[in-house]
């Protein structure tokens, strides 16, 4: 893949800018895709602190991570850890609340999800960001098996049975419809 | 780009649906911005503060090398010790108690090696015939060993931390042998012990004192009325002053005798000078035998304060014993090893002779006395005290001789 920081500034200036130059378009060119990708995977605010923070975090170690030849996919990779963080850590706080016996917080803001949006919340996290990362962020297998850390024989099978799955549902509505 | 076999458009269009619109960059990125700034802020604040801490530490781990009993050398060419230590034993002759005056003599040495001079309770008192005390009391008896026992007078005083009164100009001391002197302040009250009080004041400390490390249970204040008489006694260098001209081996001996003899003192160079000293001193001691006063032959030193009020004496002759006496310890002292208790020993046998130092004296001390004595070993002092009839007996240092 090429940097998309050279195709942001094909010249010899990319070089001349300062690094927050080189940052604030990167920023400006993936930051969207990457909070729409991950919003599938949990919601929008989570997705777009995970993103955000995982662009601070490039932004401090810039001239480490200017230097890979994809910082998009390592800030994608840092965006997914941050989230699934995230996860484990609302997870344990859940379970703690229910053990306390108190009723687990409902946030009203949180939109209401179609029959895709809850089949798609009842897969398993793999098969979620395997979908996500597929056919919203568009990547190909052997970057989602890069950015996830599997196999692309993996990447295959969480495509497969997620896809099954949401076909399912989508046969469904449509038999309804 | 996407593999043919998971090609789903509609899937994909639906999943777009449900991720919603593109969302804006700019608010974003203000606010990753003001993130970044904020975690560099952070940053720098650890990292200044432990190189705080760093700093603070490593300064509190070098302060304990600069203890009190450390030296520290002057860069001028003189040498500057300050030194916690030695007590001034203050010796009544009745009811006699020995007290150790904390003091820190800051002995300025010129370019003499000097070895910290710590005063162990026991280094004080060797030449002082200190009977073994309870703990708790001191009990000391001393004197002269011509004045024999003394009666002990138990005092309980804790040991004073005043500063003892400083000496400018104390009795010189030889240092020619390479030896430091060791600052041991000790002061004979009493007029017995032939040191007057206006003699005592005019030799103050040169410097302050700072602590005393004697053992408080000897450590007996002088409640004596008499002035104390600091330095009288040979060996008595705790009011040494070393000045910077003192590089050079100076060899100056004040003999100031009880009787016509004032001041004799001997200012000549290392090497030739003992034998000429030696003859101005022993025709200084049989001149005060004939009762005629000498004409010094040598100037005193700069350094040197001569002694200006001297107790009255009748005649030359009690001198002469004094002076033969401190021969025989004087040459007795050559083979032991020099220290603050040698000089303390020799102070006490010589009371009549006051600012004569004992390197002085041992350097100027003519080979032609009466009693020649074997050199004597390090413990044979201790059975010079049991068979002397000093008072008391001391627990020796040796393990022989105990």
């Amino acid at each position: 893949m090429v940097k998309t920081a050279t195709l942001q500034h094909p010249f010899s200036i990319v070089h001349e800018l300062p690094q927050v130059i080189d940052v604030e378009s990167l920023f400006r060119a993936h930051y969207g895709r990457l909070v729409r990708a991950l919003t599938v995977v949990s919601g929008r605010d989570a997705a777009a602190d995970a993103v955000q923070e995982a662009f601070v975090k490039a932004h401090l170690r810039w001239r480490v991570v200017s230097h890979y030849d994809d910082p998009v996919g390592w800030i994608r990779r840092v965006a997914i850890n941050k989230l699934r963080d995230e996860h484990r850590r609302s997870a344990r706080k859940q379970r703690l609340v229910e053990r306390l016996g108190a009723e687990p917080e409902r946030f009203g803001d949180e939109p209401e999800l179609d029959e895709l949006g809850q089949q798609l919340a009842s897969l398993p996290k793999q098969q979620r960001l395997a979908i996500a990362l597929f056919y919203v962020d568009q990547l190909s297998i052997s970057e989602i098996s890069d950015t996830l850390g599997i196999s692309a024989g993996a990447v295959k099978f969480h495509l497969h049975q997620g896809r099954e799955r949401l076909r399912g549902t989508m046969v469904h509505e449509g038999g309804q419809s | 780009m996407i593999d043919d076999e998971f090609r789903d458009p509609e899937l994909a269009g639906r999943l777009g649906r449900l991720a919603g619109p593109t969302p804006e960059a700019a608010p974003a990125l203000s606010h990753v911005q003001h993130r970044v700034v904020q975690v560099r802020r952070r940053r720098v604040g650890m990292i200044s503060a432990a190189g705080v801490g760093a700093l603070l530490l490593g300064v509190v781990a070098l302060r304990p090398s600069n203890g009190p009993n450390d030296i520290s050398v002057g860069g001028d060419g003189g040498s500057v010790v300050s030194s916690t230590v030695v007590s001034g034993t203050t010796i009544n002759d009745t009811p006699a108690s020995i007290s150790p005056t904390t003091s820190s003599p800051g002995t300025t040495v010129g370019a003499v090696p000097i070895p910290a001079p710590t005063a162990t309770p026991g280094a004080t008192i060797v030449g002082s015939t200190v009977p073994p005390s309870p703990p708790g009391g001191s009990t000391v008896a001393t004197g002269p060993s011509t004045t024999g026992v003394r009666p002990v007078t138990p005092t309980n005083t804790p040991p004073s931390t005043s500063s003892a009164p400083s000496s400018t100009a104390g009795p010189p001391v030889d240092i020619t042998r390479g030896r430091s002197p060791r600052p041991v302040a000790r002061s004979r009250s009493g007029s017995a012990a032939g040191c007057s009080p206006s003699w005592t004041r005019q030799r103050p400390l040169a410097s302050p004192r700072k602590s005393s490390r004697l053992d408080p249970r000897r450590s007996t204040s002088s409640s004596s009325p008499t002035a104390t008489c600091r330095g009288s006694r040979l060996g008595s260098t705790a009011p040494t002053s070393f000045s910077k001209s003192s590089k050079t081996p100076r060899t100056a001996a004040e003999v100031t005798t009880a009787g016509a003899v004032t001041a004799v003192s001997l200012t000549t160079a290392p090497a030739k000078a003992d034998l000429a000293a030696a003859a101005t001193l022993t025709t200084a001691v049989l001149e005060a035998r004939a009762g005629t006063t000498p004409t010094p032959q040598t100037t005193p030193t700069p350094q040197t304060t001569p002694t200006t009020t001297e107790p009255p004496a009748d005649d030359g002759a009690p001198a002469l014993r004094r002076i033969n006496r401190s021969r025989i310890r004087t040459s007795r002292s050559r083979n032991a090893p020099r220290s603050s208790e040698k000089n303390l020993q020799m102070s006490q046998t010589f009371p009549a002779v006051s600012g004569v130092s004992l390197m002085s004296d041992r350097r100027k001390v003519p080979h032609e006395e009466p009693h020649h004595s074997p050199p004597l070993r390090s413990h044979d002092r201790c059975r010079t005290r049991r068979r002397g009839g000093l008072v008391g007996r001391r627990r020796s240092r040796h393990r022989r001789c105990r």
